[in-house]
């Protein structure tokens, strides 16, 4: 069942586009990736599905609703785990669950209940009188999670959870992610640590300039994008015919270039390189420069981006 | 609504769990009166006696009477005198004025005419002004009391022809009886000299205090405001947004607790300076409240409005200063109003102190009637209501331009 759908979503701040029309639905009980280097529109695409930010134009429809016009069910099913620590540092861990409880609307002994149990659930049960301020980094992150579980969502929404914390800490947040999927929550992470992603999700979507490059099973992503070698050409000129031809070639599984730039991703360099500079060489470019790698999954994301992940 | 509250009361914990508000909110503004009111004499009662000089040319029982009566005045510091000594006293500055009970007193307090008592003074301020006010009063008190005295021992002469010779004694018991009832009147009469202007309304330590306390007040409450670009800041706004909370909620419950914070400062100051200085705020909590409460809506929409123009609290901190003191100056937190120019007066309406201080004057001078503080109210809800839709506007024209 569809639980997330977003359809030709746009956002523009004045004249510059940020999301560009992304198309995407996200089934029931997924664990979805979304990966992109910073200011590739990951964050305004979360905010906006989270109702902070409306769209310029494009649908989002939350269990089949659609949030422009119903914005507290939108709401109401999803947690969001703000990439910040979203926290008043100078109150306790329980002040604050209880705080931010009751904007979910909780009161009385459910509210509580929830809040023992997002802080059972974070492990932090016995220094929930402790204030934030006085916590360490990877505790303020577990009750930055536990903040946006309070409410029982379907959906969690988590924007860059684990940044700047010991890997302890990531490794016990992970964990808890996947088991929380166990258990029938569907969530959206972004990241761009590339191995939390490949850990988690069973499906990934890279984005970039606001838009979406790849959407795919974690498992197709790696079997088109990692095997082989990728082959890098710097040629003296690019016309069309020869992308053209390029694409003919069964060699080739993936091209994409950028102004002279090729980056071309083949089975075996060896077999495939004595076809791709015939079709160079007939349609009389030069090579400047020609490069022959094994890709990870951090030099697609690369290739696919022209973007480093991290910067 | 309820989450309002709920967001209120984490904003006010959030206030009062840091121990440096207390500073800004309490301690500095007391810190100031104190200063103010007792270092540099800007109040009222025995710490600051004016001194004055009597020179007693007269001699008789009446000039003696008032004598006595400036020795046992509480608001002076009395040195009796001869004419020519208190003159160079005066003009060496040594005393703010001298009182000279001139030959003949006692005869022209009989007669009523001329001017018995001369005042002796270089400076002119307020206080040589009630010195004369007060002088004249007692003089004319005396002819009265003389005359009454006369006039009842021709009545008992009347009535019973006195032995001769008893006629200076039953005078003299009668001038006591008088002079007694004339220091402990049965029945007091509050006479207005024209002389006098009316009375103001504040009195110099209760209007040096509402002035500190309006800058401090402002100061505060516009900083205060800063809470939102905190909560802006640190994504605590955000996160507010993405839960079930409406906008306006949440706007709501930031201006109740600037307004509930204000209000815990003001009760805190006005009390604490009525019961531990003394001040006079005249007699109308009603009055104050209304008053007050104006005046909070007012700055805090001016808080909310600055806070819409910077992008960190540092920037309003320094825009607060930039804003608060020339306004208050203007407004005439820290001298007088009288004192200032019509044209300044004019340029000042357009600022929100200004109606606190002319409505808390009007509302002493006019016996703490709560409809005197009904205008400058309304003013000051004008003042937050436009303060408030230009914020709005701001808010709104800056989301645009990101």
């Amino acid at each position: 069942m569809e639980i997330i759908k977003l359809d030709r979503l746009e956002k523009k701040y004045n004249e510059k586009t940020v999301v560009s029309g992304i198309t995407l639905s996200i089934e029931k009980g997924e664990l979805f990736g979304l990966l992109g280097p910073n200011g590739a529109g990951k964050s305004t695409t979360i905010s906006m599905l989270a109702g902070l930010i409306k769209p310029t134009s494009g649908k989002i429809y939350v269990n089949g609703m659609d949030i422009a016009k119903h914005p507290m069910e939108g709401k109401k099913r999803i947690g969001l785990v703000p990439q910040e620590i979203a926290l008043y540092p100078a109150l306790s861990a329980v002040d604050n669950l209880r705080f931010w409880g009751r904007m979910y609307g909780l009161s009385g002994k459910h509210l509580e209940e929830r809040v023992t149990e997002v802080l059972r659930i974070v492990n932090l049960e016995d220094r929930k009188k402790q204030i934030i301020k006085s916590y360490s980094g990877g505790m303020q992150r577990r009750i930055n999670i536990a903040a946006a579980l309070l409410h029982e969502p379907e959906i969690l929404i988590m924007d860059e959870p684990t940044v700047g914390i010991d890997p302890q800490s990531r490794n016990y947040i992970l964990e808890k992610v996947k088991e929380l999927n166990a258990r029938g929550m569907t969530v959206i992470y972004t990241s761009h640590y590339m191995e939390e992603v490949e850990f988690l999700c069973n499906r990934i979507a890279i984005i970039d300039e606001g838009k979406i490059l790849v959407v795919d099973e974690k498992e197709n992503l790696k079997q088109s994008l990692l095997d082989g070698d990728v082959i890098d050409f710097q040629l003296s000129k690019v016309s069309p015919e020869l992308l053209a031809r390029l694409r003919e070639l069964k060699a080739i599984r993936h091209l994409r270039q950028k102004d002279r730039e090729l980056s071309l991703s083949v089975d075996k360099a060896g077999q495939a390189l004595p076809d791709i500079l015939r079709v160079i060489s007939e349609n009389n470019a030069d090579i400047v420069q020609m490069k022959v790698e094994q890709p990870n999954l951090e030099s697609v994301f690369l290739k696919l981006t022209g973007k480093a992940l991290r910067d | 609504m309820k989450k309002s509250i709920y967001i209120a009361l984490l904003k006010i914990k959030q206030v009062l769990k840091d121990k440096s508000s207390f500073v800004w909110m309490f301690a500095a503004p007391i810190f100031f009166v104190t200063v103010l009111v007792y270092g540099f004499g800007g109040g009222s009662g025995s710490a600051e006696q004016v001194k004055i000089l009597i020179a007693d040319e007269d001699r008789t029982d009446s000039s003696k009477q008032l004598v006595s009566w400036l020795k046992d005045h509480s608001g002076y510091k009395v040195e009796v005198t001869n004419e020519s000594e208190s003159r160079k006293a005066i003009v060496e500055g040594r005393a703010a004025a001298a009182v000279v009970i001139q030959k003949g007193f006692s005869e022209e307090i009989l007669t009523g005419n001329g001017t018995p008592v001369k005042l002796l003074n270089l400076q002119n301020n307020e206080k040589i002004q009630a010195l004369q006010t007060e002088l004249d009063g007692y003089v004319n008190r005396l002819r009265i009391e003389n005359g009454l005295v006369n006039e009842t021992l021709n009545v008992i002469s009347a009535i019973a022809p006195v032995e001769e010779g008893r006629d200076s004694e039953i005078k003299k018991e009668l001038q006591r009886t008088f002079s007694k009832n004339m220091d402990n009147p049965r029945i007091e009469i509050e006479s207005k000299n024209s002389t006098v202007e009316e009375k103001s309304g504040l009195n110099p330590m209760s209007y040096t205090t509402l002035g500190i306390l309006i800058i401090f007040i402002a100061f505060f409450v516009v900083n205060s405001s800063g809470n939102i670009l905190e909560d802006k800041l640190n994504g605590t706004w955000r996160r507010l947004q993405s839960t079930s909370v409406r906008t306006f909620e949440i706007v709501l419950g930031q201006i109740l607790s600037i307004f509930v914070l204000g209000w815990i400062q003001v009760a805190v100051l006005i009390l604490f300076s009525r019961f531990v200085f003394g001040v006079d705020w005249g007699d109308s909590p009603g009055g104050i409240i209304l008053l007050f409460s104006a005046f909070l809506l007012s700055v805090t929409g001016l808080g909310v409005l600055m806070a819409n123009l910077v992008s960190n609290k540092k920037q309003l901190t320094s825009l607060t200063a930039i804003v608060i003191m020339p306004t208050s100056l203007l407004a005439g937190c820290m001298w007088p109003r009288e004192l200032m120019p019509d044209f300044l007066l004019k340029i000042a309406d357009f600022v929100p102190q200004s109606w606190v201080i002319i409505g808390m004057t009007d509302l002493v001078s006019r016996g703490s009637e709560i409809s005197s503080v009904f205008k400058p109210s309304m003013v000051l809800l004008i003042f937050a209501a436009v303060f408030f839709v230009a914020a709005i506007m701001v808010a709104r024209g800056r989301r645009y331009a990101h």
